[in-house]
């Protein structure tokens, strides 16, 4: 026995902290009744009320008081006797599990999850549950993306219970959070609201009118506006009591106000600059304004009353394309169109899709699913790239053989140019745009073909260089292979393949992914392969590979290059389909790359593809025939080099090259007039 | 500024050095998804403390650790939240309804 006679063995049962604007006493008795019920012995209820971990503390940035009362809480445990604390709400779990270890060296309580433990009991008494509701499951996002990944046990758990689980396809690994952690209800409640509503909003989908979460704040927290979204929410207490014949106390239903859908958060210039001076380039400049756009009309506001101007879609260029251009003399604006970002047409008979400039590639997809559609160029940055940004460099997809890029695609565009004026481009037309890199224009609305969604399955061959090679050649002539992915030895390691067979010839992959069922890997062993194919994006940086190449080759030409990489212990991958490989480089073997474009110029007559665009980053490498090309555009639709200055052209040499820069120069005062008067009219109520 | 405060900045310093600011994380962020601003995306944040600019923006953020687990270089994004949050503490910039839980917390514990 311990102090107070409490017997060691029992557990401290958490349940939730009594601090921060949801405290709930139902969902916490109703645990304590559960926990009695399945056998978990555990002190009783009055001591639980005394404790409060102190997550929320840590979150608001106390630090200092958190880790005194850390230090207390080890104390008060240890004076009981405790060495076990199970713990109901997920917030509380993962700070006790990973803060409190982190901040007090000598904290040594076991600390267990109530649902693994549940999980486990139930299991252990062969429990079923009686058929339950078809409900959806929100994932609290601190136990699924702390690396905690308690993604399976609560869904294992529910349907222990009786109760079939529809995912919607944000969920586990995918899920958003729903607003109600981190603080952010306590500091800024209007922000929560229309986290939480978009959350619901996106439930919806499930198809199904009971949803379930876990723990008292994201319950409380999505309790607020779940009956507006046509919702019977319930927490995991009340589905445990239900099935175990507990009483349920009825919830106390308080709905939140209403919020706009859209937060109009107040933010400051000086953070806006900062935080628009980057893209994912690593190129850096503090724009002197960052502007956000609406609408079309604000566009074409923002154009006229401005002069020099970076566009900017996802910010995930790698060529510093949406970066205000460092030579400039005078500054510039940002103008991001993220808020620009709405699906404003499907076409009846599904052949298109009208779409404003700001909408992500993600979210499109996610509203063209639902009709059983999709848009199929998907870069690997897909979730932050929106479609305008996709045009405006021509993206291609990681993977699909018959979509090459993005001017296969585009239908018609809208595009205010340099003189603030719309103009509708049509898809003759749509290449002085398309891969122009915002150079010509704003993007502002897009048309573009959509192609049905295609289950799909896949093969992996492995085998050397030449065979592979010979065999996609072959499937290229075929009509149902999307895609066509070669991975050298060393990638293949990262994406879970076996690795060298000793023999040094026989360790390439070959990914072959096919439209209909005709590859092997089929159903779910086709989604976990290709969960390890977008998770190896991430895993190449993680190695620490920080750039990559395009080359564009001819497929005869590979086994060539691929000495040359082998000798220089360059890894790659490529996509057979498009005929493009991807050498990879670490920092330290940054100075590889030169030579290797040297390489692919002079030796193998290839050379950069292009799909991660020239930007700023790579303009030097534009020939002289498309250099002059570009020049002809920009005059065309932006004379006075208004937009996305330094990328692809820098103006300097925009007047230099065209030798007739004084002539210019004349040409651009005049467009100034052009402008002052236009904006003159504007302030005048109109042109008339 | 307090010693603490500056500890925290200099932690923030450190933390921020192998940050590759590709914006990946921005897409699982659920606040950067309704609010379409970069001042609240996951890049923008550390793009604002890397301008030694300390802010109360840091409290528009859910820690949600989605951009701990999308971050291409293993940026601890909300550990340097936190920190960012804590130096606002100790120079008593944290907003009125934060300190209203501190308060709540310790009337609590008397």
């Amino acid at each position: 026995m311990g102090l107070f006679g409490i017997s060691k063995e029992k557990a401290f049962l958490h349940t939730s902290c009594e601090l921060g604007v949801y405290r709930n006493e139902r969902i916490r008795n109703q645990y304590v009744r559960v926990a009695k019920k399945l056998g978990i012995s555990v002190f009783d209820d009055d001591l639980n009320s005394r404790f409060v971990c102190g997550s929320l503390l840590l979150d608001l940035g106390y630090e200092k008081e958190f880790i005194k009362l850390a230090r207390k809480n080890l104390s008060f445990l240890r004076e009981l006797g405790i060495k076990r604390v199970v713990v109901c709400c997920p917030e509380c779990y993962l700070c006790l599990i990973k803060d409190y270890p982190t901040l007090l060296p000598d904290f040594d309580i076991q600390v267990d999850f109530f649902v693994d433990l549940a999980l486990k009991k139930l299991r252990k008494k062969n429990f079923r549950g009686l058929a339950g509701f078809s409900l959806t499951y929100h994932d609290p996002s601190s136990i699924v993306h702390h690396g905690l990944s308690f993604i399976e046990q609560p869904r294992e758990l529910l349907s222990v219970l009786g109760h079939d689980v529809i995912d919607i396809t944000n969920s586990g690994e995918r899920v958003f959070s729903c607003g109600s952690s981190g603080g952010l209800p306590e500091s800024n409640a209007f922000l929560a609201s229309t986290v939480c509503r978009r959350r619901l909003e996106e439930l919806k989908s499930a198809d199904v009118d009971v949803l379930a979460t876990l723990g008292v704040r994201n319950y409380e927290h999505l309790s607020k506006y779940a009956s507006r979204y046509g919702f019977r929410i319930f927490e995991f207490s009340d589905l445990l009591s239900f099935s175990l014949g507990l009483p349920v106390e009825p919830p106390e239903v308080s709905e939140g106000e209403l919020s706009p859908s859209k937060y109009e958060g107040a933010y400051s210039d000086e953070l806006k600059v900062l935080a628009y001076s980057s893209d994912a380039s690593g190129l850096s400049t503090v724009p002197n304004k960052v502007l956000l756009p609406e609408c079309v009309e604000d566009v074409q506001k923002f154009v006229k009353s401005n002069k020099i101007i970076s566009i900017r879609g996802g910010g995930s260029g790698l060529v510093g394309g949406s970066v205000v251009s460092q030579n400039s003399q005078e500054g510039g604006v940002v103008l991001n169109l993220g808020r620009m970002d709405k699906v404003l047409e499907v076409d009846d008979n599904k052949e298109f899709v009208i779409v404003e400039s700001g909408v992500v590639l993600t979210e499109l997809n996610e509203v063209l699913g639902k009709i059983g559609y999709e848009f199929p160029i998907v870069p690997m940055s897909k979730d932050i790239a929106t479609i305008g940004g996709m045009v405006a460099t021509n993206a291609f997809g990681f993977k699909s053989v018959k979509q090459k890029r993005m001017a296969d695609m585009v239908i018609e565009l809208c595009v205010v140019d340099g003189s603030g004026e719309v103009r509708k481009i049509s898809r003759v037309d749509a290449a002085s745009i398309t891969g122009m890199e915002g150079i010509t224009g704003v993007i502002t609305k897009i048309k573009l073909k959509i192609v049905p969604k295609t289950p799909k399955s896949l093969m992996i061959y492995r085998g050397s260089l030449f065979k592979l090679i010979e065999l996609s050649h072959k499937l290229k002539l075929r009509g149902d292979v999307h895609s066509i992915l070669l991975f050298d030895k060393h990638l293949s390691k990262l994406l879970g393949l076996q690795g060298s067979d000793g023999s040094g010839k026989d360790n390439y992959y070959l990914f072959v992914e096919f439209e209909g069922d005709t590859g092997e890997i089929r159903g779910r062993a086709y989604e976990s392969r290709m969960r390890l194919l977008e998770r190896f994006y991430f895993n190449l940086a993680k190695e620490g590979f920080v750039r990559m190449e395009d080359i564009k080759l001819f497929l005869d030409k590979i086994p060539e290059f691929d000495e040359y990489l082998r000798v220089n212990k360059i890894p790659y991958f490529s996509n057979l389909g498009l005929g493009v490989t991807f050498p990879l480089f670490r920092k330290g073997d940054l100075g590889k790359v030169n030579d290797l474009l040297g390489f692919v110029k002079n030796r193998m007559r290839g050379g950069v593809f292009g799909g991660f665009g020239v930007g700023v980053a790579k303009r030097e490498f534009l020939d002289s025939t498309e250099r002059k090309l570009v020049e002809r555009v920009k005059k065309r639709y932006d004379p006075r080099s208004k937009f996305n200055r330094g990328v692809l052209i820098t103006f300097e040499n925009l007047l230099k090259e065209r030798g007739e820069r004084e002539e210019f120069s004349d040409f651009l005062d005049s467009v100034d007039a052009a402008v002052k008067f236009s904006e003159d009219s504007d302030k005048n109520g109109g042109s008339e | 500024m307090s010693v603490e405060a500056e500890n925290a900045k200099e932690e923030i310093r450190d933390l921020l050095r192998g940050c590759l600011f590709s914006g990946i994380p921005n897409g699982s962020c659920a606040i950067f998804r309704v609010v379409k601003n970069e001042c609240v995306s996951p890049r923008g944040q550390l793009l604002i403390l890397k301008g030694g600019v300390y802010d109360p923006v840091v409290y528009d953020n859910d820690l949600s650790g989605s951009a701990n687990r999308m971050s291409l270089s293993s940026t601890d994004y909300v550990r340097i939240i936190r920190k960012a949050r804590k130096v606002l503490v100790e120079e008593g910039l944290e907003p009125e309804s934060v300190k209203k839980v501190f308060e709540d917390f310790k009337n609590l514990r008397s």
